[in-house]
């Protein structure tokens, strides 16, 4: 086999990846990258090309509210939310992204269809279910619902909820409690006095939210 | 890439003797056709290692990753592994074609020669009576995966193989009757449970080896049937053809907060008994007739010819920060070249080949 004769190859196959084509392009500090161009060529490595992520490590967000996402994404890229998977994925992710690539991914994510997600204990459904729906009065503890929506579809800028993976959801609301990671929301005096058992209970209510497709 | 054996010269002050060679090389290219109907990953790889280019950890060049310290202080560390040219990171130069798709269907091919000319790169520093030699640019190797993830489990099964047409080290490659066939077959599995803090893997693997030695090989132990067996009068029978081994593996990982990790992994290799394996014994020839003891071989012998090695080695590591680790590694044998008591006629067991291996990496 002789080397040199490789070089023209790897030319050929460099020109015909995503180094030369801007519609295959890999590069998150490119500003010229259509939005969706990344959402399928990078994000969808994670969260899925249609959002509905299969590891619990990333949220869904399909069919997430854009203002949202269009928060997060600006809150990433400014360090204002530093939740651990957060400043270990989304950080050095966002950090080039410009504000229209922002609601470019974020326009691309809210269209996506939502799928249900795994079943949950029908007992854990129950009791999440009445905290969605009232609340835990005697903790202050609103019904998440009043924000978050009847379907937990999610109402402006408070995020949709259905379907979202139960891990993830219990380990954002002890983010909330317990850190200042994500500033600047009512969250953490909602959570203040929540317990691990309700918050797991909510979280796989929501996780299995009925008719959440 | 890169290793280094240091060794330090007594007779000379302050200045030390320096060596170093080619390691695991993998040099690819690689694109992904992504989008709403299909996930394709494709590649093409340029390595010096059979199952370097492999994703997964229970492929030969990588189930038990530790670096050795040299091409024969590894055997201490980890029981004998199949494909030539793997010693201290392969040294042999192949191309490999991969694709993997909708995250369901790993598939990959190669082929493998001597690293020499344009591609000596990929045996550097290996002299060249040491160096792994094939013949021809016919020496496949294949690789096929199945895999399934959901929420945060992910499995693989799989399985590969090899054949490769290989001279004997150090001999004339002129010379048909220094070549040898190596058939590899082997199965596999991993699963792994990934959700933050805690990830956990187990593996599995096993290879089946059919080693057909060279003309030579079989004719040079045939003709050491001046080799006796223990009573001092007995001939040793005439060596076999070729050999089976079996290797088998099984680990479990279990690393918190992408931090501080652990391993526990079992290995069992059993094969087929053949007197050309033998390396300690007695000649009667060499003593005019009486027994005595001739061209036996201490730590590396072995007395009965038969390649079984049983063990188990432990794994504590540390990254203190993200791209640091240390660590260190345990290994102990219960059965050593055939089995756990006077392995190779000296006297030496198969406990006394336990080897605590303590390293520090830095990747970058």
């Amino acid at each position: 086999m002789n080397h040199i004769s490789l070089l023209p190859l790897v030319a050929i196959l460099a020109s015909l990846s995503g180094c030369a084509n801007i519609e295959r392009s890999r590069d998150l500090a490119n500003p010229a990258v259509p939005a969706a161009v990344t959402a399928v060529q990078v994000c969808s490595i994670c969260h899925g090309i249609d959002g509905n992520s299969v590891s619990p490590n990333f949220p869904r967000l399909a069919a997430q509210g854009p203002d949202y996402l269009v928060a997060q994404l600006q809150n990433f890229r400014s360090h204002q939310r530093s939740d651990p998977p957060g400043f270990e994925y989304m950080w050095g992710i966002s950090h080039h992204l410009t504000d229209d690539q922002i609601k470019g991914l974020a326009d691309y994510f809210a269209k996506q269809s939502p799928v249900s997600n795994a079943a949950v204990d029908a007992q854990e459904m129950a009791k999440g279910k009445l905290i969605f729906e009232g609340g835990v009065p005697e903790k202050d503890v609103a019904p998440c619902m009043a924000c978050h929506g009847p379907q937990a579809q999610g109402l402006a800028s408070f995020p949709r909820l259905a379907g979202q993976h139960m891990d993830y959801l219990v380990k954002q609301l002890h983010v909330f409690q317990e850190t200042e990671g994500r500033p600047g929301t009512p969250m953490k005096q909602i959570t203040h006095l929540l317990t691990d058992p309700e918050m797991q209970a909510v979280a796989g209510y929501l996780q299995g939210f009925p008719n959440t497709q | 890439m890169p290793s280094a054996n240091i060794f330090a010269a007594s007779d000379k002050r302050y200045s030390f003797y320096g060596h170093s060679q080619a390691d695991n090389i993998d040099l690819r290219y690689a694109d992904r056709f992504v989008d709403a109907n299909r996930d394709l990953v494709v590649g093409v790889s340029l390595n010096n290692n059979p199952s370097v280019t492999d994703p997964w950890n229970t492929a030969a060049a990588w189930m038990q990753y530790v670096p050795a310290a040299s091409l024969t202080s590894h055997q201490f560390t980890d029981a004998a592994t199949p494909f030539p040219g793997f010693g201290a990171g392969g040294n042999i130069a192949g191309v490999n074609a991969y694709l993997y798709w909708n995250k369901t269907l790993y598939a990959e091919l190669g082929t493998y020669k001597t690293a020499e000319q344009g591609l000596s790169f990929m045996s550097a520093g290996i002299d060249d009576a040491s160096k792994t030699k094939l013949s021809g640019a016919n020496n496949p190797y294949w690789r096929l995966a199945l895999t399934r993830e959901w929420g945060p489990h992910n499995l693989m099964v799989g399985t590969s193989g090899m054949i490769a047409h290989v001279y004997d080290v150090g001999t004339d490659t002129s010379d048909p009757d220094n070549l040898g066939l190596y058939r590899n077959t082997g199965l596999d599995a991993q699963y792994q449970y990934l959700l933050d803090p805690h990830t956990v893997t187990a593996q599995f693997a096993y290879m089946r080896q059919v080693q057909t030695y060279s003309a030579n090989a079989v004719a040079n132990a045939s003709a050491s049937a001046t080799y006796v067996l223990g009573d001092g009068v007995t001939p040793v029978s005439l060596a076999n053809p070729s050999d089976t081994s079996n290797v088998f593996r099984a680990k479990v990982t279990y690393v918190y907060q992408a931090r501080y990790g652990g391993s526990l992994a079992f290995f069992n290799k059993t094969g087929t008994t053949n007197t050309l394996n033998q390396t300690s014994g007695f000649d009667a020839t060499n003593c005019g007739g009486t027994v005595c003891n001739a061209s036996s071989l201490r730590v590396n012998g072995n007395l009965s010819g038969n390649p079984a090695t049983t063990g188990l080695t432990l794994e504590a590591f540390w990254f203190p920060i993200q791209y640091v680790r240390v660590g260190a590694q345990y290994t102990a044998y219960s059965k050593f070249n055939g089995t756990a008591d006077n392995y190779d006629g000296f006297g030496r067991n198969a406990r006394d080949n336990n080897t605590l291996f303590a390293y520090l990496w830095f990747a970058y």
